[in-house]
């Protein structure tokens, strides 16, 4: 498993243009949503700049996770990439732990760019275990999102993969608890 | 519509995420729906990687 982790980890790696992207919709969010609240005004009980950084950072993280591995599973299959995979000894489980890890990696930048924004313009001032658990918690809670890419890419063909991608994350994205029903996207 | 809402693993996600850093209620409900659904989904992945075979 940790050899399929390390290569789909390096190819994901060896794209930065991709990584650059998935960081463009929370870091507008975060600006759009942030942009000129109180210090005062709280939203559920913590000021609104964190607010914003949870819900910017958990709808980036729904993107990153589902375009990690949908598109780019069902471009593989059509490839012939995924059929030669199964001639290897890699099991199915080991598949799933291998793609769902490195479509997980993914993550990791849009927390760190939102987080840094965060604390650059928003003030936001949390401690280190609350950093460590949020970071946890949108990286294992991403998980099932990361598995919902990977249906739409064993369920399409490489044609309608990406349309199929973009349906999944407005719908994961629209149910999203907002301050205001009015915009589905508005964090 | 609240059906849609409740299976939804985004919106258990972005509750947890907000509790972590502070906001007001309890996380338990979040985080049981969200290991259940992420265990459906797993296997679901599973069943369909075996019938694209």
């Amino acid at each position: 498993v940790l050899g399929y982790v390390r290569f789909e980890t390096v190819r994901t790696l060896r794209n930065p243009g991709f990584l650059f992207l998935v960081t463009v919709v929370p870091v507008a969010l975060y600006l759009i949503g942030a942009r000129g609240v109180d210090e005062d005004d709280q939203i559920g009980g913590i000021p609104s700049s964190v607010w914003y950084l949870a819900s910017a950072t958990t709808i980036g993280a729904i993107g990153a996770a589902i375009s990690g591995s949908g598109a780019r599973l069902a471009a593989e299959r059509a490839s012939g990439w995924a059929r030669q995979l199964r001639v290897t000894p890699l099991t199915e489980r080991s598949w799933l732990v291998g793609r769902t890890l490195a479509s997980l990696l993914v993550v990791l930048p849009v927390i760190l760019v939102v987080g840094l924004l965060a604390v650059t313009v928003g003030d936001v001032r949390l401690d280190a275990a609350q950093w460590m658990t949020f970071t946890v918690i949108v990286v294992l809670g991403s998980i099932p999102i990361a598995l919902i890419g990977l249906i739409v890419g064993l369920a399409f063909r490489a044609e309608s993969a990406q349309a199929a991608q973009a349906v999944a994350f407005v719908l994961l994205a629209w149910v999203v608890p907002s301050r205001s029903r009015s915009s589905p996207l508005r964090p | 519509l609240r059906t849609i809402v409740q299976v939804a693993p985004s919106y258990h996600l972005t509750v947890l995420a907000r509790q972590a850093l502070g906001a007001d209620g309890d996380p338990t409900n979040a985080l049981i729906a969200l290991v259940v659904i992420t265990i459906v989904i797993a296997a679901a992945t599973l069943v369909i990687y075996r019938r694209t075979a």
